[in-house]
């Protein structure tokens, strides 16, 4: 499809996908199409490499997840091949026939995230799932490859799930190199491999675990996102239950930078394209998960000033929202738009980089994911 | 899938006022509903003799066993949210399990592959099964056998928020 110059909202609700589209102003907005209606959809993400292709998690209550394919930004949808389907009649899972790890015997509960390979790689996907789980597709979601160094890792025994599942629900790929990954698994932490996923090393050195007698282990850190900062592909900037982190060196140790703001957990964090050393939270009180301080607000962090900056007036949204962990995203546009969906259906959005701020009169089912399918390149 | 676009002005009190909201075609029936709206053969003449719906725990105990094939013919129905994968209509399938039938509608329809079951072989949390008005689901299950039977019921179970 031919690439047009509106930005796209891609919105995954626990009752559909929207597709919300707008101008390059980013002022006005029309909601539509929807689809999978009903069902849940954790994750919906578009395909820069081939533009008006768009990608959905969906996971029915009643008929298990699925991946659904659009070609046209999403007025139509088709179903694709979902990972972990048996070839055989015997109906074995793909993997795991030891019987004697960590709940990879049941089935796929839930499909979190799907990521679009490099431009150089351009019919690889990567999905992330529960319980714990990450495929590899090399011809665009027709089939699927289990990534065994994670899926059968020794450790497995020592997963737990947390409050939301046993989640994979962060996959970052070097723009400099498709072989170097970093995923985030739910109460298991980080992870990065240099050879495309054949070896994995934990990477949450500094990272806090509250909620663990041992304060600082090797892995069992709640990841909650992370994101890569644009400009610097070794930046991350990273929303754990145990605070806000940033690492300058491909995840080999954490920073907290959270501590400032007092309660630093959160679920959220997105870094813009146009604003390198730049990264936006949505910090929530840790116990109540909604922003707790009456309004709603975000939080942008300034890596090179190392400073913190609240972006709206307590005045602007009243009211305790929740933002779940993809709720947050921004566009490639300069200045960045910033956009932020609420467990409770509201979606904000700043065209300016924070500087104003609008509510998109619409009242969405409550949002598990946004993300942005960008005008052309200007 | 899909509906109609709205657009919407950047002002939200008018906006609100103006909307025109898409379909949302988000439709929750009960498990009777379906039954009686998506029945399209007469019962089997037993049928009078138990109560539709049957017994959650009641099981099903039939001779032949959970292998091969009774030789008769079964009415497959499947609820309408289950035709987005499927047949339309009814269907008719020669099976000795409960397995049996789903591998050859499955075979059939491939889309219905881990929807019913899951890939290890289980029932599906929310999927009921019905064989001749009787709820196995949570009974014999998958390995039921169907020697004798005629009419088999899948739907979905009265679940959701």
């Amino acid at each position: 499809m031919k690439r047009d110059n509106k930005v796209r909202v891609l919105v995954g609700t626990r009752k559909g996908a929207y597709v919300v589209e707008g101008t390059a102003q980013r002022r006005k907005w029309t909601v539509g199409p929807v689809a999978h209606e009903g069902n849940e959809v954790y994750h919906v993400v578009a395909d820069p490499r081939h533009p008006g292709d768009l990608y959905a998690a969906v996971n029915s209550g009643f008929w298990g997840p699925m991946v659904y394919r659009s070609r046209n930004f999403g007025k139509k949808w088709e179903e694709i091949p979902a990972p972990l389907m048996a070839t055989s009649k015997s109906r074995t899972p793909a993997f795991d026939e030891q019987g004697n790890q960590n709940d990879v015997k049941r089935p796929i509960a839930n499909i979190w995230h799907i990521e679009p390979g490099l431009a150089s790689e351009p019919d690889v996907l990567y999905l992330g799932a529960d319980p714990h789980l990450i495929f590899r597709s090399s011809d665009l979601g027709s089939s699927w490859e289990p990534i065994d160094a994670i899926n059968n890792h020794p450790d497995r025994k020592n997963w737990g799930p947390g409050a939301g599942g046993a989640c994979l629900h962060t996959i970052l790929i070097d723009p400099r190199n498709a072989e170097r990954l970093y995923i985030g698994m739910s109460a298991v932490g980080t992870f990065r491999t240099e050879d495309g996923g054949g070896h994995w090393a934990p990477k949450n050195k500094g990272v806090e675990t509250p909620f663990l007698p041992e304060k600082f282990p090797e892995t069992g850190q709640c990841v909650h996102h992370v994101a890569a900062d644009s400009a610097d592909p070794d930046t991350f900037y990273r929303q754990d239950h145990g605070g806000m982190y940033v690492s300058h060196n491909r995840m080999d140790s954490w920073t907290r930078i959270g501590k400032p703001l007092g309660d630093d957990f959160g679920f959220c964090v997105a870094s813009p394209t146009s604003s390198p050393g730049r990264a936006y939270f949505v910090r929530l009180h840790g116990q109540a998960r909604t922003t707790g301080e009456g309004h709603f607000q975000v939080y942008e962090w300034n890596d090179q000033r190392r400073a913190w900056r609240k972006l709206l007036s307590p005045k602007a949204f009243p009211g305790d929202y929740g933002v779940h962990r993809e709720g947050i995203a921004t566009d490639t546009l300069d200045p960045a738009g910033i956009y932020v969906g609420t467990t409770t259906g509201q979606l904000f959005v700043s065209p300016d980089a924070g500087k104003s701020w609008q509510l998109i009169p619409y009242g969405f089912p409550g949002i598990h994911s946004v993300s942005i399918a960008n005008p052309a390149a200007t | 899938m899909g509906s109609e676009a709205l657009r919407i002005t950047p002002l939200p009190q008018k906006a609100l006022s103006t909307i025109q909201r898409p379909k949302l075609a988000i439709r929750i029936r009960s498990r009777v509903d379906l039954q009686i709206q998506e029945r399209t053969v007469p019962p089997p003449p037993n049928s009078g003799d138990r109560p539709r719906g049957g017994s959650r725990t009641a099981g099903r105990k039939r001779a032949g066993g959970a292998s091969g094939s009774s030789g008769g013919t079964l009415e497959v129905h499947l609820d309408s949210w289950l035709r987005e994968f499927g047949p339309r209509g009814s269907e008719q399938l020669q099976a000795g399990s409960v397995a049996e039938l789903l591998d050859a509608l499955e075979g059939k329809y491939p889309r219905l592959r881990f929807k019913i079951r899951d890939e290890t072989g289980s029932l599906r949390r929310y999927v009921r099964i019905f064989v001749d008005g009787e709820d196995v689901s949570a009974t014999t299950g998958v390995a039921t056998p169907l020697e004798g039977a005629h009419s088999i019921d899948i739907l979905h179970s009265i679940a959701g928020g």
